[in-house]
């Protein structure tokens, strides 16, 4: 049986549907990886399951029943790292995880043992006694990432755990959720930065205007995925001779760069054709290579590479 | 236990949030002893001659110029202060340090005794027509005093009301009607240890050096700064969205209830701590008279606090920015306060405010402290009254509150 389950979760605003129809599940000691652009309803997916928001249909279960959020006892199942800072800046480090506990009902000993272990985890151990503000970004994203796991949850939430974060805060953040998620508990990341997704998650769920687009393991998808076709050439123009066959793609480095997708069902006979104009163009071709399939490839196949608002 | 920790959180903050501090505390004794220094003598006019230093030389020397002394000095009305000449009261008068000067010169005992029942039944015709002069008194008034006259005939008529019986006894049929002398001569030989009741318009005790300005000033800039309170409390609460931990308040295992109620019993106390601090203030500073029975002030701080704390709920309730706070809050507290009397005495607005200023909390505020504070004796259904309105308003206030943030949280 799986931790926890989205079925067919769905949520309008007004007239706007955020999410249309999003169905996943998550195992214990799991770290699943939620994609999706800039609107595509990973965020109110994620209120949803945290009970932030009521969904218009569906429901979340938690260990095959439904995961009522209203009753407090099951609150205590669930951690949230929010995108935004969610901690006090007046207060220290100290301050903000006792009071948090407290919150969520830990005391005395207990409270403060726990206090204490995740700021050695989070490396805030020395830097506990000084008030938030004073800390730089990773330090308060260590924070915020320590008071999701005070109460022990069994599943964690993080969303965009990392933005904005120096890259030691960031291999530590990532050094704590592999922990945490080696010690049993269900972990939903979502994130833009695909290697981070990549490098925590062995399954993911790629969302783009409210609809689940992609739900399997990493390799499973990536294993679909046809490799694009990249050719450097030199000399000559490349001008609009290549349109509706080949992108184009300046490099800093003065070098272009024609891209024949991957996902061409015809991709030898665009080949050829590409070959021949290119020639009758005079432009030198140098070198031919297929480029390495990844998530980030995979995710602009399948959400397009349009700017998002 | 979560709205607990909430208060305690908030009130942590609170005490770490120097500008709230001063804003509550500072200013507001800032305020009172600013205004009662420069406006005292101006709002204790309406007390009439209890105000006026009357400078008094004795040149007669004798016990009936005694004995007139000191019944003025008796009275609450005018503060009397001997002088040793009449110069030195003429020059106390030309420099404004005393309001009016009383000579009664050296022929004034014998003046008296010259008088008979018929001059004191016939004032308008007898030897007493010439007024106070006849019998040898001289009266100025200083030129900036307003009410000059009054003040003339209120000394006159007490130095009549001292020199009656002393002429009617001399008449036989008047005599046994008359108070005996001994009883007369034990009631002035007490100078200044019991004071006569005063007649005055309102019923007001003051206590030994207390300037009765404060009375006013005091309860006036607290529950205005109480209703300050609104402000600081409307910014903690959008302070806690716009940090995202109002988001996390609510993912905890702690009702909606809880949250609202721990963020705004920090407030709540601290309005308390805030009004006592003032009122002990007033005490320690200004020698504010706390009334006849100040333990009538705790419930109608407790009220006065609950409807303050309330209002800052439903403030913050509806405003969104920072920005809004200042316009929204600042404005209702200014005009709230205006219109329900904080600045003048209620006494003093016309009746047509008067009237709308019972739509203010501010304004039940005021009435049940000057019910402790103001009178002889407190009415103790009367504060109960005026608390129980107080805690209607709290209780409208809070629950326009708790409807507005049931959609938020």
């Amino acid at each position: 049986m799986s931790l926890l389950e989205a079925i067919h979760l769905r949520k309008s605003y007004g007239s706007h549907l955020a999410v249309a129809d999003v169905s996943f599940a998550l195992n214990a000691g799991e770290v699943l990886g939620l994609l999706g652009p800039n609107g595509a309803g990973k965020s109110t997916t994620m209120m949803m399951i945290a009970g932030l928001l009521p969904p218009d249909s569906g429901q979340v279960l938690l260990d095959g029943e439904v995961f009522d959020t209203r009753l407090p006892v099951l609150r205590r199942e669930l951690g949230v790292v929010p995108q935004d800072l969610a901690i006090y800046p007046e207060l220290t480090a100290w301050e903000n995880l006792r009071f948090f506990g407290r919150l969520y009902g830990l005391r005395g000993s207990d409270l403060q043992g726990r206090c204490r272990e995740l700021l050695e985890q989070t490396g805030l151990l020395d830097a506990a006694q000084r008030p938030a503000r004073e800390y730089s970004g990773g330090m308060k994203r260590r924070l915020n990432f320590a008071v999701a796991l005070l109460h022990r949850p069994r599943v964690l939430i993080l969303d965009e755990p990392t933005v904005g974060v120096d890259p030691q805060s960031r291999s530590h953040l990532l050094d704590c959720v592999r922990s945490v998620a080696a010690a049993g508990v269900g972990v939903i990341y979502a994130s833009h930065y695909m290697e981070e997704v990549e490098s925590l998650c062995k399954r993911v769920a790629i969302i783009d205007h409210g609809r689940m687009l992609a739900f399997d393991t990493i390799e499973h998808l990536l294993s679909g995925l046809s490799a694009d076709l990249h050719l450097s050439v030199s000399g000559g123009g490349v001008n609009g001779q290549l349109t509706g066959l080949a992108r184009v793609e300046s490099g800093g480095d003065g070098r272009t760069t024609v891209v024949i997708p991957g996902d061409r069902p015809d991709r030898s006979e665009v080949l050829q054709t590409v070959l021949a104009r290119l020639k009758d163009s005079g432009v030198i071709v140098e070198r031919i290579e297929t480029q390495q399939s990844n998530l980030e490839r995979l995710f602009l196949q399948l959400t397009g590479r349009g700017l998002r608002d | 236990m979560g709205a607990w920790d909430i208060t305690c959180k908030d009130l942590k903050l609170l005490l770490r949030d120097r500008r709230a501090l001063v804003l509550l505390l500072l200013l507001p004794l800032l305020f009172i002893a600013i205004l009662g220094m420069s406006t005292g003598q101006f709002l204790t006019k309406e007390d009439g001659p209890s105000r006026y230093r009357v400078a008094v030389v004795d040149e007669d020397g004798s016990e009936l110029s005694s004995h007139v002394i000191a019944n003025l000095k008796k009275h609450g009305q005018i503060s009397l202060e001997d002088y040793p000449s009449r110069a030195a009261a003429e020059e106390a008068l030309k420099k404004q340090e005393t309001s009016a000067l009383l000579a009664i010169g050296p022929a004034f005992e014998e003046k008296v005794d010259e008088l008979t029942l018929r001059d004191m039944f016939g004032r308008e015709q007898g030897a007493l027509a010439d007024g106070p002069e006849a019998v040898h008194i001289t009266m100025q008034v200083g030129p900036s005093v307003g009410d000059g006259e009054l003040i003339r005939y209120f000394l006159f008529g007490e130095i009549y009301r001292t020199i009656f019986p002393v002429v009617a006894r001399r008449n036989t049929i008047m005599r046994p009607y008359l108070p005996r002398e001994e009883d007369e001569s034990e009631a002035s030989s007490v100078t200044e240890a019991t004071p006569e009741p005063p007649v005055p318009t309102e019923p007001v005790k003051k206590a030994s050096n207390e300037n009765p300005v404060y009375r006013f000033l005091v309860p006036g800039f607290t529950v205005m700064f109480v209703f300050f309170l609104i402000n600081i409390m409307a910014r903690s609460f959008i302070a806690e969205r716009d940090l995202g931990t109002l988001r996390r308040l609510r993912l905890a295992p702690i009702s909606p209830v809880a949250v609202l109620v721990g963020k705004t019993l920090p407030f709540y106390l601290a309005s308390v701590l805030q009004t006592s601090l003032l009122f002990l203030s007033g005490r320690i500073l200004f020698q504010m008279s706390w009334g006849p029975e100040p333990i009538y002030l705790i419930p109608v701080i407790l009220c006065t606090s609950a409807a303050a704390t309330s209002l800052g709920l439903l403030l913050a309730a509806w405003v969104q920015t920072d920005q809004q706070v200042s316009a929204y809050g600042t404005s209702m507290v200014l005009i709230l306060g205006g219109v329900s009397g904080c600045f003048i005495p209620r006494a003093w607005l016309p009746d047509l405010m008067k009237q709308l200023s019972l739509a203010t909390p501010h304004a039940w505020a005021l009435r049940a402290f000057d019910a402790v504070l103001a009178k002889d004796a407190v009415d103790s259904i009367q504060v109960h009254d005026y608390c129980f309105v107080l805690l209607l308003f709290a209780a409208a206030f809070f629950v326009g509150g708790w409807w507005r943030f049931r959609q938020a949280i």
